[in-house]
């Protein structure tokens, strides 16, 4: 009796072993065939800033319409303050199966870089760009897909434009709000670079001795401080940096926003925050940032007349790259390199063009970008992926 | 004690600081107070610190540490703002919902305080959370802006703050030393075993206390917001800051407090005499 059971016991085991290594090898072999999309990809989203507009917008776009239309889970990180949550965040998301990180996050992009490489999770930079040098070191690492979206010399023009829209109203005096420039943050401090370039270019004089991109030298020498002075014939008045949301700080908004030497205020980020409140009838109001409800009816009440924002549909082309490396189709260029490609701004100059921006901006059921033009990257070459992206403009994605 | 001691005694440390910043002013090649803008933010200020003072001091003297009452202004000023905007009032009926609210929420986290018997310091992390994530829920992360509303932002004017600073001082004279709350506060100021044995109920007057400073919290995310039109969210404690600028100035405030009594005579006898 104990013998039957034994036999049959084991006859038993081998059939679960039977089904279990014919199971295997039918996975392995069918891999060829198999639709990737069938499989739910798991992507980490390492995030700096949880709660600006521009954050917001970019989560809708990837929760509410990414997520509906692909077969993907995107899962955020907290809201990271340095680089050590930053390598916290991407353990968290390895230990939950993450296939691939996309990064908001700009601590240290260098160690996300190298640490995802090391753990065979691709990744790529959602917004910005990766400095020249940086560039050099990690294009052909094989888990870089690369980064999309304004890169410096982008944030730099930014500026240019804005202020040059000014300038050729005939405004010459001027106040400004130059953000994180003070934290040395980069595209702070290019957009501030580029307005007071643009003076330069009008005004015939020079900031500090320096006219173009040397600006940008001569604030990172000042500590991000760009210091009120005049270049010819143009004057900047009042400058505010900083992002201390203290009493102290607010009345210098004010003061700057109601000096009567001051016609024009322009920020290089958050300008509906620091200037709409105290700005007196009259003033001018240009700002880089992005488009909301908000910024549309400051628009409509005339408290703002210059708008260039992202688009918070810009990320999609870094979703596509990713997604198709997760199906093992990189998309790299003819030297085998990952992608490095700049977008850049809508600008709105009326309530009318910052109303139609916002509704398409907005729409989770017909973003800028939808899944059809998406679609058309996956598996794209590094040409045709690059001619996509850098036709950015609203009228260009809507023709 | 003679008058000119008190007077003395209770100016000289604001006298003093006003002293230095106008010796700085002067070393820097600046006027102190040159408009009225520069007015108006200094009165801005001092209305923001009076009220964190008043909320975080009724609590911190009986051993509580809240920090949860930036949440509290962070919530009622977006309750408040989110009311107003949609029913189109004015700046009182804001300062109004702001106040109740703030009220509503200073009960709640002190019923949840008594409720859990958890260290205070623990039950108001947790609620600074709660709070911050109810904000970020109620206006899906994007905060209020009324910018546009010039009726709203015209609020913040010089006799207006005065006017709110001169309101929470008189409610917390009458709270606090003209009602049967008040004695019963200070008695279990001066030894809780002892005043509780006299018949006087903690829990009560806990959550009264937590209460009172929702209700100037409420108040200060009334005059933060007023200020620029914009309120923006705060997560992971980003809230917390706030009751930090109250610290000196309630320490300061301690001391000046006592000098009629006590520590006047000390600085007089240390003050060269004519």
């Amino acid at each position: 009796m104990m013998k039957t059971l034994k036999k049959l016991f084991l006859l038993q085991l081998s059939v679960l072993m039977a089904v279990c290594l014919t199971a295997c090898s039918g996975g392995k072999s069918g891999g060829s065939t198999e639709d990737p999309s069938a499989k739910t990809v798991k992507i980490g989203v390492l995030v700096s800033d949880t709660t600006s507009a521009e954050a917001l917008a970019f989560r809708t776009y990837y929760k509410d319409y990414i997520q509906s239309v692909y077969n993907v889970e995107f899962m955020y990180s907290d809201e990271l303050k340095d680089a050590a949550a930053e390598q916290s965040a991407i353990d968290n998301f390895i230990a939950n199966n993450c296939q691939a990180i996309i990064s908001f996050a700009s601590a240290d992009r260098p160690a996300q870089i190298e640490k995802c490489e090391a753990e065979g999770v691709y990744y790529a930079v959602a917004t910005g760009t990766l400095p020249a040098d940086q560039y050099e070191k990690y294009k052909s690492y094989e888990h870089y897909v690369g980064a999309i979206g304004p890169d410096l010399p982008t944030e730099y023009q930014a500026g240019y434009d804005m202020a040059k829209h000014y300038l050729d109203a005939g405004y010459t005096k001027f106040g400004l709000f130059t953000g994180a420039s003070v934290y040395f943050t980069e595209m702070h401090i290019y957009r501030a670079a580029g307005m007071l370039a643009a003076m330069c270019d009008a005004g015939g004089g020079s900031y500090a001795g320096k006219t173009g991109m040397d600006i940008v030298g001569q604030i990172m020498a000042d500590g991000g401080n760009v210091n009120p002075g005049k270049i010819g014939n143009i004057e900047i008045n009042g400058v505010v940096a900083g992002y201390d949301f203290d009493d102290a700080w607010f009345g210098k908004l004010a003061a700057v926003a109601n000096d009567p030497n001051v016609e024009v205020l322009m920020a290089v980020g958050s300008g509906q925050t620091a200037f709409a409140g105290f700005k007196p009838e009259g003033k001018k109001l240009g700002d880089i940032d992005c488009y909301t409800k908000e910024s549309v009816e400051l628009m409509e009440s005339g408290t703002l007349d210059y708008l260039a924002g992202k688009f918070s549909a810009s990320i999609g082309p870094a979703f596509a790259a990713t997604l198709s490396a997760v199906y093992g189709k990189p998309i790299r260029d003819k030297d085998g390199n990952a992608l490095a490609l700049a977008q850049g701004y809508w600008v709105a100059t009326s309530a009318e063009d910052a109303k139609k921006y916002y509704e398409v901006d907005s729409s989770t059921t017909n973003p800028a970008y939808t899944k059809d033009m998406l679609d058309t990257l996956i598996g794209a070459s590094y040409d045709d992926f690059a001619k996509f992206v850098s036709a950015y403009s609203f009228e260009e994605i809507k023709k | 004690m003679k008058l000119e001691k008190k007077l003395a005694g209770t100016l000289a440390v604001p006298v003093l600081v006003l002293a230095v910043c106008i010796l700085l002013s002067v070393m820097k090649g600046v006027v102190l107070f040159d408009s009225v803008l520069s007015w108006t933010t200094f009165i801005r200020a001092m209305t923001n610190i009076v009220l964190v003072t008043f909320a975080l001091s009724i609590n911190l003297n009986s051993g509580r540490f809240d920090f949860s009452i930036g949440s509290v202004a962070l919530l009622s000023s977006i309750i408040s703002a989110m009311l107003t905007t949609r029913f189109g009032l004015g700046p009182v009926g804001m300062l109004l919902i702001s106040v109740i609210s703030g009220g509503v929420l200073g009960l709640i986290s002190g019923v949840i305080y008594v409720s859990v018997k958890l260290p205070p310091i623990i039950v108001s992390l947790a609620v600074a959370l709660f709070y911050e994530g109810m904000a970020f829920t109620l206006t899906d992360g994007h905060g209020v802006s009324f910018a546009n509303n010039a009726e709203l932002l015209g609020f913040g004017t010089i006799p207006n703050y005065l006017l709110i600073i001169a309101a929470a001082l008189a409610f917390m004279v009458i709270v606090f030393d003209h009602t049967r709350f008040g004695y019963e506060y200070k008695a279990l100021l001066s030894g809780q075993k002892v005043a509780v044995s006299t018949g006087i109920r903690e829990i009560p007057n806990a959550v009264l206390c937590y209460t009172i400073a929702g209700l100037l919290m409420g108040a200060q995310g009334f005059v933060s917001a007023t200020n620029n039109g914009a309120i923006t969210m705060a997560l992971n404690f980003g809230s917390i800051s706030p009751m930090f600028m109250a610290f000196l100035p309630m320490f300061i405030g301690g001391f000046i407090a006592g000098i009629p009594m006590k520590n006047s005579v000390i600085f007089w006898e240390h003050f060269p005499q004519p």
